[in-house]
Order: structure tokens, then sequence, then C-alpha cells
């Protein structure tokens, strides 16, 4: 898994490509609490290039909402291709996540402007 | 002796060490599987468990009740190894407390006073478990069942298409509420009732194509006719043929419900 991360005003973006499982959740992890920790606690996570999420990367994903809520913060999720929004409906982690369509409209959730 | 020779010597004490704890915990974690199914009359009953290492965070359990009741459960905790496995044991022991709480607490219940007992632990570890939790009455041939972000779980009608039975609660662990609640089905002789976890569907072949919800649908409609014993055996060599020389990347757990009559 490839992550890159990038802002748009005070909100960060984390975007993800390839697989999110047990072999990288970890390093997920503690980049996004690294990042909430350091700055500011609006997050969104990018999942447009990511074809594959295993209980480890939703866990990874579970933490740093966790974390953000923490810090009186928001992470949303945004641009699920078929594979990972399917995994998170028959898991229903999609009534755990604020989940958009758009990277805009999740940054703009995010930003507290939706 | 040189001191390359003692390292290795240490070295291999070490491992050697590490590898019987890790055989002793994959044996009490098999030992605290069902050895045998309970007898219920009119059910046939069968599960497979296989870690993909020494231990895994999978689980199954099933519990002869009052009335001749049973109550079964199947479940995975997030991520796998030694981590998991120790997860695995509290929530197994947690469930089977409240089963055996006053009375006999309907799958909503025990799911909803069962994540009250674990959120605590699971919050701190950054992990969470799905279960599904099903309850069959003899009497009444209905199952009732609450599902927490479980999946797949496929029921297949004696004489009907297979279908998935989707959670309408979130995971165990992860809020301070489990949403799921109890739903229901009556069983007729031969409907058939397949739950396993994740490690199935998600098993990959040389070409990374996971075996997908699609294939085990087709597969459990295919199955109809095998007893509940071969069917766990069957699903493993349809996902061993898939894989081909792709290792197990996940646990993989079956647990098989019929009603015979």
């Amino acid at each position: 898994m490839d992550v890159k991360v990038r802002y748009m005003g005070n909100v960060i973006i984390f975007e993800l490509s390839g697989s999110l499982d047990i072999s990288n959740a970890r390093r997920l992890r503690e980049m996004i609490i690294e990042t909430i920790s350091n700055t500011s606690a609006q997050i969104v996570v990018n999942l447009a290039d990511l074809h594959f999420i295993d209980s480890s990367g939703l866990a990874a994903l579970v933490v740093g909402l966790k974390r953000v809520h923490e810090y009186q913060g928001t992470l949303c999720l945004c641009s699920l291709q078929p594979p990972v929004r399917l995994i998170f409906e028959m898991t229903r982690f999609d009534k755990v996540f604020e989940i958009f369509i758009s990277e805009q409209d999740a940054v703009l959730a995010a930003a507290g402007q939706y | 002796m040189n001191s390359f020779s003692l390292v290795s010597e240490q070295s291999m004490t070490d491992l050697d060490r590490l590898k019987f704890d890790m055989d002793l915990a994959r044996r009490v974690q098999f030992s605290l599987l069902p050895k045998i199914p309970p007898a219920i009359p009119g059910l046939d009953l069968s599960g497979l468990f296989r870690p993909a290492s020494h231990v895994g965070g999978d689980f199954y359990d099933f519990i002869a009740g009052p009335d001749q009741s049973l109550t079964f459960f199947i479940g995975d905790v997030s991520g796998k190894g030694m981590a998991a496995a120790l997860l695995m044991t509290v929530v197994r022991a947690i469930l089977r407390a409240e089963l055996n709480s006053t009375g006999l607490p309907t799958p909503e219940a025990i799911l909803r006073n069962a994540n009250a007992k674990l959120l605590a632990d699971f919050v701190g570890a950054g992990m969470f478990v799905t279960v599904f939790v099903g309850q069959y009455h003899p009497a009444s041939k209905e199952m009732v069942f609450a599902n927490a972000g479980h999946s797949p779980v496929i029921f297949r009608p004696a004489n009907g298409r297979a279908r998935l039975l989707e959670a309408d609660g979130t995971a165990l662990g992860i809020r301070e509420t489990s949403l799921s609640k109890n739903d229901s089905l009556c069983l007729a002789p031969g409907d058939l009732l397949v739950a396993m976890t994740d490690g199935l569907s998600d098993a990959r072949n040389v070409h990374s194509e996971c075996f997908g919800i699609r294939r085990l649908l087709k597969l459990v409609q295919r199955l109809n006719t095998q007893s509940a014993m071969g069917i766990p055996d069957a699903i493993r060599k349809t996902i061993e043929n898939f894989s081909g020389s792709e290792p197990q990347a996940d646990d993989q757990t079956i647990l098989v419900l019929r009603r015979t009559r």
C-alpha cells in the first residue's frame, strides 16, 4: 500500500492505494495518530485507488476515527471503489464512518462546511 | 566453544522455546472448539477452524440449552495471530457467560451485553470482533439470530436460492451500544446455514483475485445435497484449488447447520 499525504486548508488528506491489510495497517494507524497529534484533527481518507481492505485495515481506520474524536475532529472517507464499498456495507462499517462519493464533499464535511 | 557458537545455541534455544509456546497455544486454542457438536433433534451440525498461522482470531461454538435449544456463535477478531487469539478467548468466555446468565437471553441481548463488557478491552487494543449469534428452537423450528458486522453468513433454503444474512449492526468493541437486532427464520427440512469468516471470501489466487462472495453463494447453492459434516471440507478444497500456490493469508472458519427433519 502507498500513502500520500496532502493538505487542503486545515484538512489533511490521506490517499491510499493498493491493499490495506495486516501487513501495513499498523503503519497507516501510526501515520494517522502522529498527524493528528502534531497538527489538526480534520482528516479525509481518499480510497479511490484502494482495491482491498481487511479487518486489520478497518481497525486502523477505527483507531484513527476514535483518535480524531478525542481531539474533537472528524475523519471522513471518500471515493470507495465497489469491492471496498461492499466490505464496508457487509460489515456495517458504513454506519461507523461518514462516507462521501467525492473528495470535495468529504473535505467540506471534515471542515464542518457540508 | 567460541562466541559465535554460543550465540547460535542461545538463538536456537529461544527459537525452540518460542515454537514450544506456539504449539502449546495452538493446542489450547483447538481445545476450546467443540469436539463433537451437541445432539439437537432435527439438526445436523459441523464446524471447521483453520488459522493462518499457529493460532488465530476466529472462533465458533455450539451450546445446547434448555428445551433442547441450540445457541451457536461464529466470530472473527480483527487481525490474526497471537494478539487476535488472546482476544478471541476473552470473547468466547464472555459470550458463554452471557448465555449462562438467567434464562435464555436472545442473540440480540447476548451481543448487547457482550459489547458492553468487551468495549474497553477492544478500544484499548485498537481491535474489534464481528460475531453472528444464532439460536434454534426445535419445538417451533425457528432460528433467531443477530449479526454484529459478521460476513459471510449464507442461508440456502432447501428449495431456493442461497442468500446472505447481512449484518444490521457493526462489530463489537467499537460503539458504546450494539445495535444488532433479533431476526428470525423458520427452518424447513433441508434448509442449510453456512456461516464463514472473511478468510474464505478474501482468499486469493496467484493473480491476486479474491474468491469473493458471489463464488461462495454459488458454491453453497451446489452443496445442498451434502451432509453437514462434508460441507466444510468441500468448501476448503474448492478454496484451496482456487488459491493454488498462494498461501492462506487469513484465518478460515466454517460453521454448518442443516435441518434434517
